[in-house]
Order: C-alpha cells, then structure tokens, then sequence
C-alpha cells in the first residue's frame, strides 16, 4: 500500500491504518528502536508507542516522507526509554555509535541549548548534502539509525574493515568542515 | 553532554536524508559484478603474465580502481554512469579539460545549487567550479595555488586505513612547481614565506582519546622539506590558524588549544620555539590574521554564536590589548578578509541589517520574512534577487597602524566583500562578489536561498585611491 494511501486510512479513523502501517513499516521502527535499546520487548513497546503517536498526529499532519516521520517518532520514543535505562545498562549500537561521532565535537561547552543545537543539525545537513548517496546513506544508517558495522557491511555488500575505514573518513571530514566553518570548534 | 548534543542535533537532521537512508537499495548486482569481475580479470593478467591484451585488461582495471577511489575521496556521485562513463570523468577531470557532458553532470549533481546558476556548462565555468568546490584551491596573486591530497593505508593492527601521507603541490598556471610529502600529520594549511612556505597540519587520530598536535613545516623553493616540528603546549587539542612572516626571519604562529586558548608562539627559522603566549578568548576560530604596527591583527569568529566581526589586536609578544566588535546599530557585519597594505590593515567585510528572529536564520531573516507575507512558496527569482541584493552592503574597511577600530573606507550595495590582497604590481586588489540571480528553494535542508554572484577586482594604490574596477568574468555561489 502506498503511503498516501496509509495517511489516508489515518484521516478516515479507520482502524486497519495501524495494520498498514505496521505491514510497511513495522520491520524498520522495530530495527530503529532496538539498535538503540539494544532490548527487543522495549523496543516493541516504544513501536507501540509510536503508532499512537501517529495515529495522534495524523490528521491533522500529513507526513511526508511517512517513513522518516514514522521513524523519528519511534526514536524518539526509544530515546526517551534509553536515557531512563541508562543507569542500569549500556552498550547498545547507539552508545557504540555516539561514541564515535562525539569525537567530531572537540569541546564539551561549545553547545549550550537547543537553538545551539539546531545550528549543529543544520551544519550535519550541509555536510551530509555534500556527500555522495552512498556515503550520505552510510552516514545516516551508522549515526541515526544506529546499524552495527556488521550490518552495513552486509547492506553495501562489502568488508566490515571497509565500512570501518569509510565512517573514520566521513568522520575526518565532518570535524574539519566544522573546524574549517568555526562551528563547534 | 556532547552525546546528548549530538543525539539531538541528529534527530533533527532532513527528514529526507532519513527516509533515503531508510529507502535506500544495496548496490547493484551489475555493480559489485564488476568490481568482483575486475578483481578476477587481474589474477588472471597475473596467471598468463605476457600478452598485450592481458597488459590491458589490467591497466583498465588499475585505471577503474584508480577512478573509484577518486570518486569516493572528492564526495562525486557515481549515480548513472556506466564502467566507462566513470573512467571518462575521472580522466576529464584529472586531466583538467572539463569538455565531458558526463562530467558537468556528475558535478551538477555534487554541488548544491549549481544547477540553477549557471545555465551553461563550459570548460572554464566547470573548471572554477571543481576548483572552488573540491580543490578548494585559491590562486594568489603570484599566480601561485596550492593542492592538498591525502593519501590512506590500512593498519592491519587497527582493521581500517589510516593516513599514510599528506601530498602537498604547489603549481603556477597549471604547472608543476614542487610536490612535498608529509607522513606524520594531515596538510591543513600553507602561506608563502621569505624562507618558502610554511606548511601546518595536525596529527591524525583514530579515537578521542589521542591527543591532536598541531605540526608546522617549510618548504623550500625546490620542494625540499627543510624541517618539521610539532608544537608541544600541553594541549589536549591543538591546531594551527595561521602564520605570519615578522620580516625578521621569524615567524608568528597562531593557534587555538584546547577549544578556548589563542597562542602566538615564535619561531626562528630553523623552526625552534622562542616565545609562546597564551590567552583565554573562549570558543572563537581563528578566521584572519595580519600584522598590525609592531603587533597583530586577528579576526575570532563563531557561526554559531554569530561573532562574525570580533577582532583582537595582540602585541608583539602575543598579549591581549583590545577586543574590538565591528558594529553598528542597524545593522551587522562579517568580515571575510583582513590585508596588510601601505602601512594600515583593511578589512573586507559585508554587511546585513540586523534582525529579530530568534530562529538562527539572522543574516537573512528579512528576506525570508517578506517571501512567507508573500504567501507564495515559489516568488519569482527576480523578487527573490532584488530582496537579496537590498540585504547586503559590501564594505571595505580600514585601521591605522596605530590601532583603534576600523571605520568604513568604500562600501558598494547589493554585493558582498571577498578576498582582499596585494597583488604584484603594489595595488590592494578587493574582491566584490554581485549578488546576480538568487532562488527560493525551501525544500531543501542545506540553505533556503541559493544562487550565484558576478565577481569584481576593484584595486586601489597605496594612497587608497580607487585606480580601477574590473568584472573579472567569474561567479561565485551563493547559499544561505
């Protein structure tokens, strides 16, 4: 089913939009949520979560791309759980992640709030809009969506050392775009 | 607190790049079959050993790789093109003619905005282009310009390539000058000197646990690396922002440690530390230097928090003497060059009115504010241009040797300051970038306006008298 479609099902309140969603969709938040929990049972509550959030949402939204909008609620809502976990256990895909691209941000003071923030979102955006697809699409499902190297190497059909050696080059390049721009120096 | 920045910052990246990400096929069975089938094709050149074709089978191959890896090293896109296609590209491009349709495709679909601004795609416009874009090389006004290049080895102990060596050369009217190798840092800057050039670059790190150094170098006329050293400040983190020849032989190093200290260290020229000075001046880049009197002129900034057109003059020895923001009531600056000249320092600048948007969008605010009352989401490109060249206001400034702040010496509307530097024959040249053609494009994550700009040379001689204003034929983008 197309996503017009599903939004549609949304609008009429009817009660399979969920199911269609869940059919398109439900693999990849199921994925997006445990990568950062790296627990299943959460991640299918937070999924739950999500397609209420959706179903609260729409109308009177009308998303679109669906999947991305889908998914940041998902992460959201696992993001939520993860940092309430987060004293009993670490060492998901998203910890693994973050750690890696923490290193791009030299200093712990430079980003003090949200607006702050936004302007580091905006800096990630023109840096991920200078890269090829293939990095770009590298970037994003190492960093957002928190895939292990393993499955990248699986998705792009090649080594693991070679997917390691690729983000530590698109990571060089993030920092010295934002040293070379004075962004969070 | 940086997780948790860069946790949020990612969660709002375009919803886009997420669905792409989320969307994206694996690469074609044709593709990885090629790569594989190159691969074979190699062992079996190897297993037969003679033969022409064989020799060629492998030189097409090698000459694939070789493609690949530019590819993937400049960012291009290899959406589209065939095995050949590719090859063509990179030849095109490594052979500086830019005469392949394919490649202004290829470079149409790596720059953001280009499309749009420049209709047609000739040699010389595809050639600035990849300069400005990929290269970025600047030539000055020798004619000289400098080409960095890294090359990556795989460190079998750590599982990934790492840096093997940084390429720097120097070239004058697409010849070769020099060519000098550096194994222990990345090449991230160079200056001309009276001894040569002065090279800086840091270590290459794999973890933020390493600490990052700052590394200086000359090179000397023929290319030879006269020596290299690493700054050692007790920094956890340390990069070099310029170099400054003092005319004594010495040179001034400006650096940044630690994301909050701004060093001037003074080398002899041997490279043996002299003099270092530190200051306290909070997370400020270092974006311009010059001498100033007997001291130093140095422009801080920070995007983020919109200090733009901070400068701080330093004595000779490095100490703070007076912090200086360039500003006025109605409206904001940003400096873009800074240059030594007849005896005073100029600044090239630009200037926008100031708004009262809260959304980060400052410099172009208005304009964004008069498209939305429009309630069109596609104004036309003239409306748009005209919005955008009333919001900027190209200004030289001018301070004296004495110090004290800058006050405006020629400010042309519509346009934006560029480079400012001496050129051969003793004039001040400036560079004035015409705001030309600018689109509204608020799909995209990257920048809401984009377009291009005319460039002009004003020049002016020592006595500052403007002796000549000249459209120099090229364009720059504009993308905000």
């Amino acid at each position: 089913m197309d996503d017009e479609r599903i939004i549609e099902l949304f609008w009429a309140r009817s009660e399979t939009a969920i199911a269609a969603l869940e059919e398109k969709y439900g693999a990849l938040c199921r994925r997006v949520a445990q990568q950062i929990l790296g627990d299943s049972r959460d991640g299918e509550e937070c999924v739950s979560d999500a397609y209420l959030g959706v179903w609260n949402t729409v109308p009177p939204r009308r998303p679109d791309p669906l999947a991305a909008y889908v998914c940041r609620i998902v992460r959201n809502q696992a993001l939520k759980r993860y940092h309430a976990n987060r004293a009993q256990k670490r060492g998901s895909q998203y910890d693994a992640a973050l750690e890696e691209l923490a290193d791009c941000l030299a200093s712990d003071t430079s980003v003090e709030d949200e607006v702050e923030a936004r302007e580091l979102s905006r800096a990630l955006d023109r840096f991920l809009a200078s890269l090829d697809r293939e990095s770009r699409v590298l970037f994003v499902r190492r960093y957002w969506y928190s895939d292990s190297i393993e499955s990248l190497a699986a998705l792009f059909r090649v080594r693991e050392h070679t997917i390691s050696a690729r983000l530590w080059r698109l990571r060089q390049k993030l920092r010295r775009e934002l040293e070379r721009k004075g962004e969070f120096l | 607190m940086k997780k948790e920045i860069i946790s949020h910052a990612l969660g709002e990246i375009d919803a886009r790049y997420v669905a792409e990400a989320a969307e994206y096929a694996p690469p074609t069975a044709r593709f990885a079959r090629v790569r594989r089938a190159a691969a074979a094709a190699a062992c079996l050149v190897l297993l037969a050993g003679i033969g022409f074709g064989a020799f060629a089978v492998a030189a097409e191959a090698g000459e694939y790789r070789a493609a690949v890896d530019f590819f993937e090293e400049n960012g291009l896109s290899t959406e589209g093109l065939s095995r050949a296609e590719l090859k063509a590209v990179y030849r095109d491009i490594t052979t500086e003619r830019f005469a392949s349709e394919k490649t202004a495709e290829v470079l149409r679909r790596s720059v953001p905005g280009w499309e749009i601004s420049q209709e047609e795609a000739t040699p010389e416009t595809l050639a600035a282009l990849w300069e400005q874009n990929f290269l970025r090389e600047r030539t000055d006004a020798r004619g000289i310009s400098y080409r960095r290049e890294y090359s990556y080895t795989r460190d079998e102990s750590l599982g990934f390539d790492t840096l093997e060596k940084s390429i720097l050369t120097c070239r004058r009217g697409g010849e070769t000058l020099w060519t000098a190798e550096f194994r222990d840092f990345y090449v991230e800057g160079c200056a001309a000197m009276s001894a040569g050039t002065a090279v800086w670059g840091f270590t290459p790190t794999w973890s933020s646990a390493q600490p990052v150094h700052a590394w200086l170098a000359l090179v000397a006329e023929d290319g030879a690396v006269r020596w290299q050293r690493r700054l050692e400040h007790g920094f956890q983190r340390e990069s070099v922002g310029a170099v400054l020849d003092d005319g004594d032989g010495t040179w001034a190093v400006l650096s940044r440690g630690d994301g909050k200290f701004l060093c001037l260290s003074r080398l002899d020229a041997e490279g043996n530390e002299l003099h270092t000075r530190r200051n306290e001046v909070g997370n400020l880049g270092i974006w311009n230097a010059v001498r100033l009197g007997d001291g130093y002129l140095v422009q801080l900034g920070n995007t983020t928090s919109h200090d733009t057109a901070l400068l701080l003059r330093l004595d000779r020895d490095g100490a703070a003497q007076e912090r200086i923001t360039y500003e006025a009531e109605d409206c904001a600056y940003h400096i873009t060059g800074m240059a030594s000249f007849g005896g005073a320092v100029y600044l090239s600048a630009y200037a926008v009115p100031i708004g009262t948007d809260e959304g980060g969008r400052h410099e172009i605010a208005g304009i964004l504010d008069m498209i939305f009352a429009q309630g069109s989401l596609e104004p036309p490109p003239e409306t748009v241009t005209a919005a955008v060249q009333q919001n900027y206001t190209a200004v030289l400034l001018v301070c004296d040797a004495a110090g004290g702040a800058p006050r405006t010496f020629y400010s042309v509307p519509g346009s934006l300051g560029g480079a400012l530097e001496e050129d051969v024959a003793g004039g001040l040249v400036w560079e004035v970038e015409r705001v030309d053609t600018v689109r509204f494009s608020p799909h995209t994550s990257a920048y809401s306006l984009y377009g291009s700009c005319r460039v002009f040379r004003y020049t002016f001689d020592a006595a500052g008298t403007l002796v000549s204003q000249q459209d120099s034929g090229e364009t720059s983008m504009y993308a905000r």
